[in-house]
């Protein structure tokens, strides 16, 4: 775990209110596919835990696909490439790259991010690699070309169908009828609860408000599904469980 | 590292320095030790001890605020018997003074969480928590009350192995009140401040940001008020203090024992920076040097004295 001061390198606007910030830094030597970096944003307290989506060991460089939710990440928005920000990381536990034939990776909306480098690992050791997107509407559309470049053309829904398919990524995932033998997915609850519901084997990352990112202030906790007094750190033992695993 | 400069001695603590990490923001320190040696700090203040194990509210437990945050954790934490089995032995492993926090439900569980950690080899102190806002019971119960608060001093006192630092409250209308109670209640010091109860509403949905509603702001927009309240504790009993809301810097540390803290505890801080309490403890010479302090010691009350 380092706290480096790491040096944008792009900063840029890739669909509504969402943005890809490429770094680079000693950091990234230790990163895993679905860890995050927990980012210090001058004038706020509390950091912002933002996912890895992608990473470069050997030009140090790791991209972050990110959106503005608040005044934070709006700061975010406003660097500009050359100026440097803070970075603790590699936090959390991230998604295991496992042995399978077939896997469907599932993003829906900011979700999308930590399943780029994700797909490259589990598509390098000849994995088949599915990934299916679902955002809101046409302009939150982001990540097809990330997934492109690794020669995968991702499934795209939007629950309005003014782009791709119409629906969310669950139905989508029906409707073509996708299969694989593990899900890796990222998103909102409900879409993480669909894919439990859908998937028996596989690995979901949560999304939460956080405050130190590193397992000391037991803000980001949830429960285990089966032991009702087991406890676990989203920004430590996850933020990446198994299906089935911990109460969503 | 020893610093002459820098000693401290409090009841049940010799600190190398004045600066420790301030319960419930450091965990039991094994997270920062992956950061730094737990060894430079003054002393460390353990998460909260409750009798059973505790899971705490729901979430999100935290929101940010202007210059600080809110939190309602609620107390989470393993329970006093498993801190005693696997926490203070590892602690001891470093050079630093170990001071456990304990809360309760009822006086009953206080007074037996305080006994059996109290006797635990290494602890050197016990805070004793009477005003966590983020709890049904027990918590600040016993810190709004001075009749309470003072009892319930007493009869942890009469079990308790090492000093009893008592943490008070600022969510009352006379903070010298609870301290004189505490103080009569025969308390070895007090430490002070816990957090200030507020609340955030989000405005898409019109509901509370924290799950529990309301949770205790700290963090620098809190300062102001710390030292305020230690100013007149220290005019008000004869106990050494522990202060703490707000400390970011070394400035801050000496603008709190100008109020009356003879050592000083950094909460908030370490989230926005995990190295700000070594950071803090390696500029204090520097910031003391420029207000031509000699001692630290001669910093502890300096306000009251010009």
């Amino acid at each position: 775990m380092l706290d480096e001061k790491v040096l944008i390198i792009e900063n840029s606007l890739i669909a509504a209110d969402t943005y890809r910030m490429v770094l680079q830094g000693e950091i990234t030597e230790e990163f895993k596919p679905g860890q995050f970096v927990n980012l210090e944003i001058e004038g706020y307290t509390l950091r912002r835990p933002i996912s890895i989506s992608s990473f470069d060991k050997q030009n140090k460089t790791f991209t972050l696909l990110y959106k503005v939710l608040g005044e934070g990440t709006q700061k975010m928005a406003e660097m500009e490439p050359g100026q440097k920000i803070k970075a603790l990381g590699a936090l959390g536990n991230g998604f295991p790259i496992e042995k399978a034939a077939s896997a469907v990776l599932i993003g829906g909306g900011a979700g999308t991010g930590p399943l780029v480098q994700t797909a490259k690992e589990l598509k390098d050791q000849g994995t088949e690699v599915k990934v299916v997107l679902g955002f809101p509407t046409k302009a939150d559309v982001y990540g097809e070309e990330d997934f492109e470049k690794l020669g995968i053309t991702p499934y795209v829904s939007t629950d309005d169908g003014t782009y791709g398919f119409k629906g969310n990524a669950i139905d989508l995932i029906k409707a073509e009828g996708i299969t694989g033998e593990i899900a890796y997915a990222c998103g909102p609850k409900r879409m993480l609860m669909a894919v439990e519901d859908t998937f028996e084997r596989g690995y979901i990352s949560l999304d939460i408000r956080m405050a130190c990112g590193m397992g000391a202030c037991m803000a980001c906790v949830c429960k285990d599904k089966e032991d009702k007094d087991k406890y676990y750190r989203v920004c430590k033992e996850g933020p990446v469980f198994k299906i089935g695993q911990v109460e969503i | 590292m020893s610093d002459e400069r820098l000693k401290v001695k409090l009841p049940g603590l010799k600190l190398k320095n004045p600066v420790m990490p301030a319960s419930g923001c450091f965990g039991f320190g094994r997270e920062f030790a992956e950061l730094y040696d737990l060894s430079l700090l003054g002393a460390v203040i353990m998460k909260a001890a409750t009798e059973a194990p505790k899971y705490g509210n729901p979430t999100p437990r935290v929101a940010e605020t202007p210059a600080g945050m809110l939190n309602a954790i609620g107390l989470q934490n393993p329970g006093v018997d498993k801190i005693i089995e696997r926490e203070v032995p590892w602690l001891r492993q470093f050079d630093t003074c170990i001071i456990a926090n304990v809360a309760g439900n009822t006086t009953e569980d206080y007074v037996r969480t305080a006994e059996k950690i109290s006797r635990a080899e290494g602890v050197c102190a016990i805070e004793l928590n009477i005003s966590c806002p983020n709890v049904k019971e027990g918590g600040i119960a016993f810190g709004t009350n001075p009749a309470v608060a003072a009892k319930l001093t007493e009869e942890v006192k009469k079990v308790s192995a090492v000093p009893v630092y008592v943490k008070l409250s600022p969510n009352v209308t006379d903070i010298t009140e609870i301290a004189r109670a505490v103080e009569s209640g025969g308390a070895d010091g007090i430490s002070m401040i816990n957090t200030l109860l507020g609340m955030r509403l989000d405005l898409k949905t019109g509901r509370p940001i924290i799950a529990n509603k309301t949770g205790g702001l700290s963090g620098a927009a809190i300062k102001p008020v710390a030292v305020r309240m230690i100013y007149q504790v220290y005019e008000a009993v004869k106990l050494p203090i522990i202060g703490m809301g707000g400390i970011r810097t070394a400035e801050d540390v000496l603008e709190l024992m100008y109020a009356g803290a003879s050592a000083v505890a950094v909460g908030t801080a370490n989230f926005t920076d995990p190295f700000v309490c070594p950071k803090i403890i390696e500029s204090l010479p520097e910031a003391m040097d420029k207000y031509g302090i000699e001692k630290i010691t001669d910093a502890i009350g300096k306000s009251h004295r010009v």
